[in-house]
């Protein structure tokens, strides 16, 4: 599946479904960069590793929570606000040095989150 | 019977003797006696084409590549997996530049200097000492002038855009290529034809001699397969055989000191160093781009940048000295590595590697390709950590010659690992923080306990220490002028005499150092020094 399939994908859902699905989720799944780069198999296999190196945060709930925090955004918000604020997170995370290694990959951890995110929602 | 520069022969302008057509056991006497002709030696020769001094320049070769000569180089490797040593050094006129690649760049000036981190390293000169004789040496090797400015060579190349990385921590080094200088074609002619200079080939320098207090050496015994004998007498000697040659013969000169001549404190042959050449991990852009400024086009370049590591960041890290260069993944994947394309059974790829038909000539796109490209190699050289341990010594066999053969062991620490690990993690966070895209490391780097290394592990063929340079006898072998403590008038000219290797190719390098030798030379024999 390529990342363009994935509006496709979400538009697809039967309503009651996309209901119960937080509405911020496109763009906490989505690693801006890293997706460009990374297949979905590849996105989806880091976030795996993510979740072995990190087992406290193995539910989406815990990681919206991790991904959201401090940015006044909750995952009702508006997909593109979340996407701007995402994406300036991981720029910071690789400034600080908040980096892990998935699968050879060297991720921010925001991103990691977010293929853990992807993960968990399609697997 | 003497021989050296009859009048005859000075004026003929052909300055050169077959030593296997001379009669057994000649004297030849000079002022200067040369061992070597191989980049070091040529280099210095050429410095001494105006003298009025008298140059002798043994080569143990003829001027073609003969399996027979190689086989006097033959010798047993321990250790990390590594290139036979028969056939890494060229043994014929020119030596190992016949196969060399071409790459130049100078060492940086956290090179020479003690850093506490790395045990060892220090050397007793600086990079400052050295650039008058890097300008020199560009000239020699057929580079442009002396000028590895980053943004000099960007005027000249308006499509080098640089990755934006903080500068800082990663900068841009440039490498120059030479066309490459072959020396044995190149300066043929101009060494037969200098009056000072009187080549000797077919002269194996097999034992030196000193006097009876060990203190100055009164001649050179060579042999050759004719089973001629030839005994040079000089007033001063230089040693450039390369690494393992020079360690090989003061070792092997041991009738009158035990363990060998220079040898006092046990040093001679240790220190071995190689650079570590190796695949560390892929650059993924995330919009293609053709990376121009880190490009090669064999033959064509002049010049390209390959990324290196700021030294605030080394000193913080407390890592090795290395660079990266890049290369589009579908050329790179095309390659096998350099340790696999070169061992003693594949005669086809030992006849490549001889004529410098491999090593280095790869350029950096593919012929058909768009020129743009997502995915990118990262290829890591690094300097090795000096090592008592890692070294060359005599084997109880002997050569053709009566030589005792010379063995290597050389190995690799954790300190090599974790810095190649450093520096692609560093390149991974510079790509992620400006947004240029994802670097995945090799898999053998993606444990930080895991210090072994794979079998595909290269080395740049690059042959340094043994001889390693310090103003304390205790800790070198040779002093900041290259004379071999103790010893008044032996000298030891090339890579040998390093102390660390630094990250680039050291051809430039020792050429420069063997210039600054040749100085002090001039220096010493006008009564200056």
């Amino acid at each position: 599946m390529q990342w363009s399939g994935l509006g496709v994908l979400a538009s697809a859902l039967p309503f009651w479904q996309f209901c119960r699905t937080q509405q911020a989720a496109p763009a906490l799944e989505h690693p801006l960069i890293f997706s460009r780069i990374a297949d979905q198999a590849a996105v989806s296999e880091a976030g795996k590793a993510y979740l072995v190196q990190s087992p406290a945060e193995n539910s989406r709930s815990q990681l919206a929570s991790a991904l959201l925090s401090g940015g006044g955004l909750d995952d009702n918000s508006d997909p593109s606000r979340v996407a701007a604020f995402l994406n300036q997170r991981i720029q910071e995370d690789f400034r600080r040095g908040e980096i892990v290694v998935l699968q050879g990959w060297i991720l921010s951890r925001t991103e990691a989150r977010q293929c853990a995110f992807f993960a968990l929602r399609h697997n | 019977m003497r021989l050296f520069c009859p009048t005859a022969q000075l004026n003929s302008g052909w300055m050169h003797t077959d030593a296997r057509k001379v009669d057994n056991g000649s004297l030849i006497e000079g002022d200067l006696c040369i061992v070597g002709a191989g980049p070091a030696g040529i280099s210095m020769a050429l410095d001494w084409m105006d003298s009025s001094h008298r140059v002798i320049l043994l080569e143990g070769g003829g001027f073609e590549y003969e399996d027979q000569m190689q086989e006097l180089y033959a010798g047993k490797t321990t250790g990390q997996r590594y290139f036979p040593l028969r056939s890494v050094r060229l043994h014929y006129f020119g030596g190992t530049s016949g196969h060399w690649a071409g790459y130049c760049s100078p060492l940086d000036p956290i090179d020479f200097s003690r850093r506490e981190w790395i045990e060892g390293s220090g050397w007793p000169i600086s990079r400052q000492d050295l650039d008058p004789y890097y300008r020199k040496a560009q000239a020699v090797l057929d580079l442009d002038p002396f000028d590895y400015d980053v943004s000099s060579w960007q005027r000249k190349n308006p499509t080098w855009n640089p990755l934006p990385f903080d500068e800082s921590q990663i900068r841009n080094k440039i490498w120059q290529f030479s066309p490459p200088t072959r020396f044995g074609t190149r300066y043929r002619e101009r060494i037969l034809d200098s009056r000072p200079i009187h080549l000797y080939t077919y002269a194996n320098a097999v034992e030196i001699v000193a006097n009876e207090s060990v203190r100055e050496i009164r001649e050179i015994r060579t042999k050759n397969l004719a089973g001629k004998e030839l005994r040079v007498r000089a007033k001063h000697y230089v040693l450039a055989c390369c690494a393992i040659q020079n360690a090989r013969l003061l070792l092997a000169s041991h009738n009158q000191a035990a363990g060998g001549l220079g040898n006092g404190h046990d040093l001679v042959g240790r220190y071995f160093m190689e650079h570590v050449e190796t695949n560390s991990a892929e650059l993924w852009l995330a919009k293609p781009d053709s990376l121009d400024m880190y490009m090669v086009d064999y033959g064509k370049s002049k010049a390209r940048a390959e990324l290196a590591i700021g030294a605030a960041f080394q000193q913080e890290q407390r890592i090795l000295n290395g660079t990266c260069s890049l290369s589009p993944l579908e050329v790179a994947r095309s390659h096998k590595p350099f340790i696999e394309t070169w061992n003693e059974d594949d005669k086809e790829a030992e006849k490549k590697m001889r004529l410098g038909l491999l090593r280095g000539r790869i350029s950096s796109r593919t012929a058909s390709g768009s020129g743009r490209y997502k995915g990118f190699q990262v290829f890591t050289r690094l300097e090795q950590a000096p090592r008592a341990y890692n070294r060359v010594t005599l084997d109880t066999e002997r050569d053709a010659l009566g030589m005792p053969r010379a063995n290597l062991h050389w190995e690799l620490t954790a300190l090599e690992k974790h810095s190649i690990r450093t520096i692609a993690g560093l390149i991974g966070k510079e790509c992620g923080r400006s947004g240029v895209g994802r670097i995945r490391l090799m898999e053998y780097l993606r444990d930080p306990k895991d210090s072994s290394w794979p079998s595909f592990t290269g080395a740049g063929w690059h042959h340094m220490g043994t001889t390693r340079m310090s103003t304390d006898p205790a800790q070198g072998v040779v002093d900041a002028n290259c004379r071999v403590h103790g010893i008044s008038n032996l000298f030891v000219a090339g890579s040998s005499c390093y102390v660390t290797a630094g990250a680039p190719n050291p051809t430039l390098t020792l050429v420069a150092l063997s210039l600054r030798l040749s100085d002090h030379l001039k220096s010493k024999m006008a009564g200056r020094a």
